[in-house]
């Protein structure tokens, strides 16, 4: 089977301000990687890592300084309905109920009226909102917010969903049931997805395939394969045996690359790591402390 | 009913008896004030009562109003015709946006009153010269309000657009364009309350017509129980253009009203 998303050789660089000038941080460098149709694939990796930045390019948002990105074996994506993106601010618009959002993209599309309501009122009711259709985004919870994200981008029937991040400004009780929601839709539309997180439990939870990509200048580190069977929400995930090691293995994966970042190109600033304190959940952030 | 609503009630309630307070008091400190300084420096509020009875009776406010309602509507309707369109296209296109932003800025910030002997120099002291004179008020806070609106579109949503497949314009019409417009409402506030000085103004330096022209009369001849009256009916004027514009800026951005 062909692949639905080759990238390769990726590099993308932002300047910096750095006294009076710019100079050039490399977000990726020499980055690739492929996904295969139907995959869901996970991108874990420390933060400032270019996670979003890869998401942006393959949906074409920004242009690569080099290398190359096909989308069913045509180059230079551009965005598009064939893509659904899920953000991690949401990114509603504030002035549009839950209805009208959702139906956004369909109207930017052009996508015939009766379908596009049809279409809108399906997906609403999928991720669970109906009655809130008339509701505007600043009268949601931050969880139903995202519920309405997710049911825009899949309105579009995209062939491949990018998410970035999607749950992590959510509590994590409001973001494992997201988790179960997203595998149950996720079942049935089967399209390929690109997943962004920092989160292990999620990744492992997710993903057929996890991709690790480390610290700035990233590149894919190291690819695991997710052995546990689906569907997944029948059954608790986080007992079978492989769980803890391959958690086990991620995080200590991870901390090794925070523990080689925090060096900006031509910045001096001492690496910096702070040992997970008793009983504390590691999370990438942590090295942010200092 | 929920418990809030109740409480929203109840602090309406309180909130209105608190202003005829505040009214009474005010009416009062007035009396006392007129009733010491005598009817040159201040009239009874009920010599202004009787004013009021006597200028409407006659005709005098109707057509003073007549008069400057023309002047206004017509400056202010150019203001907007114009101002609103310009806005959008300095938001629009960047080009034209950088290029005309600093000569509206110059405008804005100069005292566009000491414009007023060039504008009779120009149209004379008719009624052109006085729409000029509001225009001149009014039109800045229109464009101004207008292309910040635009320009301060967030970017997030913009990129969120753009993922979905929204072309230029539909980025322009779709979301700036939503995204300004309570920004132009607040525009069209701003412009509408000083286009209400412009119209006093205009009538106090050219030729002397309308409310402006009553005050200006009755304030010459210490007629002041008269002078009162094209005062009170600016006011009132003033407050009705302000409250219509909240309510129409309250029915076009529903979404406010949860945003506390």
């Amino acid at each position: 089977m062909a692949p639905k998303v080759v990238v390769r050789n990726l590099s993308k660089s932002f300047p910096l301000r750095q006294g009076k000038g710019y100079v050039k941080l490399n977000v990726i460098e020499d980055l690739s990687m492929s996904v295969d149709e139907k995959e869901f694939v996970v991108i874990i990796g420390p933060s400032g890592s270019g996670k979003t930045t890869l998401l942006k390019l393959i949906d074409g948002l920004i242009p690569p300084d080099s290398g190359e990105i096909l989308i069913d074996g045509t180059s230079h994506p551009k965005p598009g309905p064939k893509m659904g993106f899920v953000f991690q601010s949401f990114r509603l618009m504030p002035w549009k109920t839950v209805m009208g959002n959702v139906l956004f993209p369909l109207q930017l599309n052009h996508v015939d009226k009766k379908a596009a309501s049809d279409r809108a009122v399906k997906y609403i009711t999928q991720v669970g909102l109906t009655g809130f259709e008339n509701s505007y985004p600043s009268e949601l919870s931050g969880g139903m917010q995202q519920r309405v994200g997710l049911a825009r981008a899949m309105a579009l029937e995209p062939e491949i969903m990018l998410m970035d991040e999607p749950f992590g400004s959510l509590d994590a009780q409001t973001s494992e049931l997201l988790q179960v929601e997203l595998l149950k839709l996720w079942q049935f539309s089967n399209n390929t997805v690109i997943f962004v997180t920092h989160n292990l439990d999620e990744a492992l939870l997710l993903a057929d395939r996890i991709l690790l990509i480390g610290a700035r200048p990233s590149r894919v580190e190291e690819e695991i394969k997710v052995p546990f069977r689906r569907p997944r929400w029948t059954y608790d995930v986080r007992s079978e045996p492989e769980y803890p090691v391959l958690r086990r293995h991620l995080w200590t994966r991870l901390r090794e690359m925070v523990s080689k970042s925090g060096t900006f190109p031509g910045v001096n600033v001492a690496p910096t790591v702070t040992a997970p304190l008793a009983g504390e959940e590691w999370t990438p952030r942590m090295a942010e402390r200092g | 009913m929920s418990v809030k609503d109740v409480a929203g009630i109840r602090r309406r309630r309180v909130g209105w008896a608190t202003r005829i307070i505040i009214l009474a008091a005010l009416i009062a400190v007035w009396q006392i004030a007129a009733l010491s300084l005598g009817p040159l420096f201040l009239p009874q509020p009920l010599a202004v009562v009787y004013a009021t009875i006597t200028l409407f009776g006659n005709g005098t406010i109707e057509l003073a109003l007549k008069q400057s309602m023309t002047v206004y509507l017509i400056a202010f309707g150019i203001s907007l015709a114009i101002g609103i369109p310009l806005g959008l296209v300095m938001g629009g296109i960047k080009a034209v946006g950088d290029a005309v932003d600093s000569f509206i800025n110059l405008f804005n910030s100069m005292p566009r009153i000491a414009l007023i002997p060039l504008m009779v120099a120009w149209f004379g002291l008719g009624v052109t010269s006085k729409i000029a004179i509001v225009i001149l008020l009014a039109f800045f806070p229109i464009v101004i309000n207008t292309y910040n609106g635009v320009l301060n579109t967030d970017k997030d949503l913009l990129e969120a657009a753009t993922s979905f497949g929204a072309s230029r314009g539909q980025l322009f019409t779709r979301v700036m364009l939503r995204a300004a417009l309570s920004n132009i409402i607040t525009g069209i506030r701003l412009g509408a309350s000083v286009g209400i000085l412009g119209v006093v103004v205009a009538e106090l330096f050219t030729a002397i017509t309308g409310l402006g022209g009553l005050i200006v009369t009755y304030g010459n001849l210490f007629e002041l129980n008269y002078y009162f009256v094209p005062v009170l009916v600016l006011s009132v004027i003033g407050v009705t253009i302000s409250e219509g514009l909240k309510y129409v800026e309250k029915r076009l951005t529903p979404w406010k009203q949860f945003q506390r």
